[in-house]
């Protein structure tokens, strides 16, 4: 009889598991599959408020993307989107419950691409780019891009280990990729008044996207990683920067963890209430 | 033409007069081809600069095209024409799958056909969002617009009856009257209690769907 209990118990522990760990294996399927992509959100319109973002799904409404507070160079990490079109719409941050999202742009989310869909421009011509993601670089090279969104400087120059990259970029536009050797070395950004140096380590393989904000005294760089090799998916936004300090977008991932957790200690809960009232029974003979 | 036009209550800033001394229409969006502008521009008014009829009145020497410039030249025209159409094609068949939008017969055509503007189709995806909705049809209500001209109008109607369907249709109206160019619509109203038309201006624009 003892036996037959711990089988049960043990039977009803593994099952448990394997719940939690089927849970776990989907949702890390989820956001690997080929019939996915990644998106990721980036506010870089100087005189623009905060907004909401919305990425409304033409064939799945539960597809859909919400991002709240938005503000000035907030760039989210990357999520996980089912492949499909996407109506992306904006709203004002605060407004009125009763106001409605504006229609902005469209996005096809393609499996295993990656974009950055990107509120580009002064408030009064504010527009939403999608921009495409690159995702591997050439072997032995880092691939890096410029996303200039400082009102205060009309256009930059950008200077890599020494090396001018892009010159004369002008403000809400987004140059090219490009492959440079890899290295630990400067990157000088100079206005017309105003300049910033930082020492960034761009690592073969990796990509990133680079945006030129304003700060409260003088130009910020934001370092964005938007590939570290052609084996990883997009890791997420800026670790340095007004992207480190960003609302963190919400993932469902935890969500679904705890969800596990919870059927989890629920059944073994379930089990005890079981198990206790024989425990007692056997204690009262 | 331009004189009536204006009287019509189209703002002069918008107008440009073709006279004998223009070289081609191009700076334009459309271009209204009375007999006289035909005259003027012979075949190359199709070949080069305007290949797509959106809307045509009257007939013979009165008839007037009014035709969809090509910024860029026809070729380069048509294949935005035929891109933008496999978007759409591929946009309304994401439509139809969603649950929360019912198709009539002739409008599930329409959207797996690509016979859809893009606007109405970014519109419905946000719309659908918010409450489940039924198309019933769509519509063009241009004369003689050729094959290649999307639908620019919709009748929506709310599932369910009375009060709660009209109030569901009033939020959607709501949603629209919000909407800024190039998704604020021509015309957008409720036609009684039990359904909603919205109709967009001509020409459709291209390039809206299948980005980046």
């Amino acid at each position: 009889m003892k036996n037959m209990r711990f089988i049960r118990w043990a039977a009803f522990l593994m099952a448990a598991a394997a719940l939690l760990l089927g849970i776990t294996t989907a949702a890390s399927a989820a956001t690997t599959s080929s019939s996915t992509g990644w998106v990721r959100l980036a506010h870089l319109s100087p005189n623009t408020p905060a907004v909401d973002v919305y990425l409304y799904s033409f064939g799945n409404p539960s597809a859909e993307l919400v991002l709240h507070h938005v503000a000035y160079g907030t760039v989210s990490p990357y999520e996980a989107l089912a492949a499909g079109e996407y109506t992306v719409a904006m709203r004002g941050a605060g407004a009125a419950a009763t106001s409605k999202p504006v229609l902005s742009a469209s996005l096809t989310v393609a499996p295993g691409g990656a974009y950055t869909v990107a509120g580009l421009g002064p408030e009064s011509g504010l527009r939403l780019a999608v921009l495409q993601d690159q995702l591997s670089a050439p072997a032995g090279q880092a691939e890096v891009r410029f996303i200039q969104a400082s009102l205060q400087q009309h256009q930059v120059t950008v200077t890599w280990d020494g090396k001018s990259t892009v010159s004369n970029l002008t403000f809400g536009s987004v140059s090219s990729y490009q492959a440079v050797s890899p290295a630990t070395a400067t990157l000088h950004v100079a206005g017309a008044s105003e300049s910033a140096n930082s020492t960034i380590t761009l690592t073969a393989g990796t990509v990133h996207t680079i945006v030129v904000l304003d700060g409260s005294k003088s130009l910020v760089l934001d370092n964005l990683l938007d590939a570290a090799g052609s084996a990883a998916d997009p890791a997420g936004g800026a670790a340095t920067g007004f992207g480190g300090t960003a609302p963190q977008v919400p993932s469902p991932l935890p969500w679904m963890y705890l969800i596990g957790a919870g059927v989890l200690l629920a059944m073994v809960g379930g089990l005890g209430v079981r198990l206790v009232p024989r425990q007692r029974g056997r204690h009262a003979r | 033409m331009c004189a009536a036009l204006h009287a019509d209550g189209l703002p002069a800033t918008r107008l440009l007069v073709l006279g004998t001394a223009t070289v081609d229409p191009l700076g334009s969006d459309v271009v209204v081809a009375t007999l006289a502008v035909r005259n003027e521009f012979g075949t190359r008014l199709q070949s080069v600069y305007a290949p797509v009829v959106i809307a045509s009145f009257g007939t013979g020497a009165g008839r007037i095209d009014i035709r969809a410039i090509a910024p860029d030249g026809t070729a380069a025209y048509q294949a935005a024409v035929a891109a933008d159409r496999r978007s759409r094609i591929s946009a309304g068949s994401q439509l139809l799958r969603n649950p929360r939008i019912i198709a009539a017969g002739n409008a599930r055509n329409a959207l797996s056909a690509g016979d859809v503007d893009p606007r109405l189709l970014m519109m419905l995806a946000a719309l659908a969002d918010q409450q489940r909705l039924r198309v019933t049809a769509f519509g063009d209500p241009s004369p003689g617009a050729g094959p290649a001209v999307p639908l620019r109008s919709v009748q929506l109607a709310a599932l369910g009856s009375g009060a709660k369907a009209e109030a569901s249709l009033r939020s959607m109206l709501s949603f629209i009257d919000a909407q800024q160019q190039p998704f604020q619509p021509l015309r957008a109203a409720l036609a009684g209690s039990s359904a909603l038309t919205v109709e967009y201006a001509a020409p459709s624009p291209l390039g809206l769907l299948g980005g980046p």
